[in-house]
């Protein structure tokens, strides 16, 4: 009786897990499912699978006819890129000095490099834009990407001076009685050790640039800079009636992102719920 | 001992090195901006585009002149509804989850959790767009689901409608995010050591219990940081509405939040011109409730809730 | 009554195979000791009684009922973990009065058994305090007590007192086995440190990968050990073995030779053959200095630790085979010394090819 009890609670907890995973799961579904049919299949029969009749490319064909699809794609993997390796290169450092140099301020360095994990970096965007305009880097790639620096800076820095603590002391110790300089010690003994939190700094970095819309719209909307947010939003926003174009530019910007997804997801995971932990 | 020597003074050259770059670009495009846009609220432009400084007129006006104040009262007030509603609905289903994640022996567990995390990994924007087909009566797909389930009669144009658009676009919002309470609870829960749950299978208790008990006590301090990050990110809202409704945030400005009002604020629509200073005006008011809450998050739950050692 | 029977007791997690075929009794009131390297199954063991694991095959028997599929809650026993297991957002009192509260029993007897049972440990002060602020020993009585308050037919205890420092565990000890007196309990300890069990037991259980290698009282297992493993593991400082073979088998008496021709001889009923090894098991403290002449083993003394009432001689046979003696506080001894010792017949154990000892 005891094992029929068991039985039946843990079938309940799967059939709730995967309910849930299902709701989760079909929407996006439905969109790739949809963008590989003919527009009349996605009327007539949106919920079943492109058949022989009922396929049809012809949505994507029309997307990357009259749209940029390449150049939003260059442009998104630039900036993420970009801003990916300095926000890691200059988080590492700042945190290191933080979390290793005792100097005065240094508590206060600490703080006000923090209010930027809570504070939205878009409520200074009538300033920001000024700023960008100032600096003649309106409708440029380098003006996302340094916003986006300052944006990810902040928990950055955060998460990789909690883990710097945690390398033992007499690591650098011994480093230093052997005379090697304050540089070296950083980039050959302390970059390598940080590698674990990278993947951690990396995803709380990377999914939000990627998926911006607020800046690449203020900042740098011109044709040959739009990320694939912004490209998307604007595509749509031209042929929302066309079902085959408007599905089939949804499907090209799910699908890398589900694949980069689903072959990280471990370490995405991983890096989520580490930095959650503290 | 070098740097790291007990003296406070010293600041040697290659501590400015290590921090110099990361401050410079945080202060010169985070820092400036937000606090240049709080001096810019205190000022009014003419039709020269010269700035003259009116102390806190443009906020008077965004209070109660009734051109301005309907727009942000009505703003407000429909971003505290998305708020509650992800309070409400997110973050119980996302513990919910978590729960049921964490359970012992569950197999599958990775499986679910990186299938219903996925939703958060991908852009706002799609994510509304997707959902706009979806609940498009054009297309149908959520009529011929209904009846599915025997419940045609239920089907509304809910995104077209002014009762029913902002709780359908909270509901996408949760629909997408609810994996960042899962995965953060999940967290927590996981950090609770195997033996206190045992300890409590022995002290008589059912899976229930020992949540209710013993779990759900011990991951209040992540609850509560859940909460202050829902409240930062939804009073921050824009690309959902913006992609779905677009800068008017209709039917009727029925689903205008903070986020929406100050781009039109700020760029202008249709007939009235953009206007920097009343956008760094509103950008300032969100500002300031979002400081609210996180203060209140740090000064007031972060103290009362105690995080135990585990 | 509250004994507890194990039949034929196999546990697997996945392919790993960690209890083989455990069989035992532990009678009412008995204080029984699980003793054994880490990895050998002992923990284990006893949550599969407490039932936090199921058994792969196997009967668990408690007063007589079959437990297999019963819940914890319903199987009447109370666990004292190795790392407490307090509650850290409970004060003392709520987490002695948590499993009773879940019990629906009465406030007034849930208030008279806490306090009882607080003052039995001298908590009375701390009811009100969190696990946060108690000291490593009072936590472990806070988790004695959160069992006591149950009133459970047996008490389990894992390792409990392994985070304590080494004062601290001696005290503790005793006041363990007085409790046990006192309450007259049924109670399963485990342990890896033998003088606990030692000290601890009614009757000790050895376990070895998963297998029991002997049941019995202390001294039993100590004056009689059943197999090299038992030999080796009760006991401090460590029984000295050495290698030899049979001499001759003359009736009931065997000879067996050792390093340099020595030989020695047992009366003893375990068939054995001319040739066959066997290997010799000898107490450091049942070695005793003796002249040249008489002398069984001839040793050069590497390390002489002095601990006042005995001094240990670390030694080196011939062939580099190294040795135990314990001799007199006042012994002369020192490094580089050669010493001649010998033993009492009936003091030395002999272990056939197999391990078993011989009878």
């Amino acid at each position: 009786m005891q094992k029929r009890r068991q039985a039946i609670s843990s079938t309940a907890v799967h059939a709730i897990l995967f309910s849930y995973m299902v709701i989760a799961l079909w929407p996006i579904f439905l969109t790739i499912i949809n963008s590989f049919k003919s527009r009349k299949a996605i009327f007539r029969d949106p919920l079943g699978l492109p058949g022989a009749d009922s396929f049809s490319l012809k949505g994507f064909e029309k997307v990357l006819l009259r749209s940029d699809f390449e150049i939003y794609f260059m442009n998104s993997i630039t900036v993420t890129v970009a801003t990916l390796v300095l926000v890691l290169l200059l988080g590492a450092m700042a945190a290191w000095a933080l979390s290793e140099y005792r100097f005065k301020g240094n508590t206060w360095l600490g703080i006000y490099l923090a209010i930027g994990i809570m504070i939205p970096i878009r409520l200074g965007s009538v300033s920001l834009l000024q700023l960008i305009v100032d600096l003649n880097l309106a409708n440029t790639l380098t003006a996302l990407v340094l916003v986006y620096i300052a944006q990810s800076l902040p928990l950055a820095i955060f998460i990789l001076s909690e883990f710097m603590q945690q390398i033992p002391k007499d690591l650098k110790e011994a480093a230093r009685c052997d005379g090697v300089s304050e540089y070296t010690i950083f980039f050959k003994v302390i970059l390598p050790l940080t590698r674990p939190a990278i993947a951690t700094v990396g995803v709380f970095t990377l999914v939000p640039v990627w998926n911006d819309l607020w800046f690449p719209l203020i900042l740098a909307p011109s044709k040959a800079t739009q990320t694939i947010t912004l490209g998307v939003q604007q595509f749509i926003g031209q042929y929302v009636t066309d079902w085959n174009a408007v599905l089939a530019s949804l499907t090209l910007a799910i699908v890398p992102i589900l694949i980069i997804y689903i072959l990280l997801s471990r370490h995405l995971i991983r890096g989520i719920t580490a930095g959650a932990v503290k | 001992m070098g740097a790291s020597g007990g003296k406070l003074s010293r600041f040697p050259h290659h501590v400015w090195v290590f921090l110099a770059p990361a401050t410079i670009i945080y202060t010169l495009f985070m820092i400036y901006p937000l606090l240049d846009s709080i001096r810019l609220s205190l000022y009014t432009t003419d039709g020269t585009g010269a700035y003259h400084f009116t102390g806190l007129a443009n906020y008077i006006t965004l209070i109660t002149d009734p051109q301005w104040s309907d727009a942000f009262w009505n703003a407000l007030k429909n971003n505290f509804i998305f708020f509650c509603v992800h309070m409400l609905v997110q973050n119980p289903i996302g513990i919910m989850l978590a729960a049921l994640l964490s359970l012992p022996k569950l197999t599958g567990r990775t499986t679910y959790r990186t299938l219903i995390f996925m939703p958060t990994m991908l852009s706002v924007v799609i994510i509304g767009f997707i959902w706009q087909l979806i609940l498009s009566p054009l297309w149908g797909v959520s009529e011929s689901l209904l009846t599915f389930i025997g419940l045609a009669d239920w089907f509304q144009p809910w995104l077209g409608q002014e009762g029913t658009a902002l709780l359908t676009l909270s509901l996408i919002s949760v629909w997408q995010f609810v994996g960042i309470p899962m995965m953060l609870i999940y967290a927590a829960l996981l950090n609770i050591p195997e033996d206190l749950t045992e300890g409590a299978i022995i002290d008589g208790a059912n899976h229930w219990e020992i949540f209710w008990h013993i779990k759900l006590p011990l991951i209040l301090p992540t609850i509560a940081m859940v909460s202050i990050l829902t409240f930062v990110a939804n009073f921050n809202a824009f690309d959902l509405i913006y992609s779905v409704k677009g800068a008017l945030a209709g039917p009727d400005f029925s689903t205008d939040i903070m986020g929406t009002l100050f781009y039109r604020t700020f760029f202008g629509f249709q007939l009235q011109l953009g206007n920097p200073t009343m956008g760094a005006t509103v950008a300032t008011m969100m500002f300031g409730v979002i400081l609210v809450g996180v203060l209140f998050y740090l000064f007031v739950l972060q103290r009362k809730l105690r995080r135990y050692a585990l | 009554m509250s004994d507890i029977q194990l039949k034929n007791i196999d546990k697997a997690f996945g392919k790993v195979k960690v209890l083989h075929d455990v069989n035992m009794n532990v009678n009412d009131g008995e204080f029984v000791v699980f003793v054994g390297p880490s990895g050998c199954g002992k923990s284990t063991l006893l949550r599969v009684i407490a039932g936090l694991e199921e058994v792969t095959a196997g009967e668990i028997f408690i007063d007589d009922e079959l437990v297999n599929t019963v819940q914890p809650r319903e199987r009447g026993i109370a666990m004292v973990f190795q790392s407490y297991a307090l509650y850290p957002h409970m004060t003392v009192y709520k987490n002695m009065s948590f499993g009773l509260k879940l019990k629906k029993h009465n406030k007034q007897e849930i208030d008279d058994r806490v306090r009882k049972a607080a003052e039995t440990l001298q908590l009375t002060d701390y009811l009100a305090r969190r696990p946060a602020e108690l000291s490593g020993g009072q936590r472990q009585r806070v988790a004695i007590g959160r069992a006591i308050v149950r009133k459970p037919k047996v008490f389990l205890f894992d390792e409990p007192l392994s985070n304590l420092d080494a004062a601290l565990r001696v005290q503790t000890r005793i006041e363990i086995a007085k409790l046990h007196k006192k309450l007259d309990a049924t109670i399963i300890y485990v342990t890896h440190d033998q003088v606990e069990a030692m000290t601890l037991a009614d009757k000790i259980v050895v376990l070895n990968d998963g297998r029991v290698e002997q049941v019995g009282a202390p001294l039993d297992l100590y004056n009689n050990p059943a197999n090299i493993f038992v030999a080796g593991f009760i006991g401090s400082p460590r029984m000295n073995f050495l290698k030899g073979t049979v001499a001759s088998v003359k009736g009931d008496t065997v000879e067996i030779r050792l390093l340099d021709d020595k030989t020695v001889s047992f009366a003893h009923s375990t068939p054995a053959n001319e040739n066959d090894s066997a290997t010799i098991g000898i107490r450091p403290e049942h070695l005793l200095l003796a002249g040249a002449a008489d002398g069984l083993l001839k040793a050069e003394v590497d390390v002489v630790e002095r601990l006042g009432d005995v001094s240990y001689l670390y030694c080196a046979l011939s062939d580099g085979t190294p040795i135990i003696a314990s001799a007199p506080g006042t012994s002369l001894a020192k490094t580089g010394d050669t010493i001649h010792l010998t033993a009492r017949t009936e003091k030395i154990h002999v272990f056939g090819p197999d391990g078993n000892a011989w009878k």
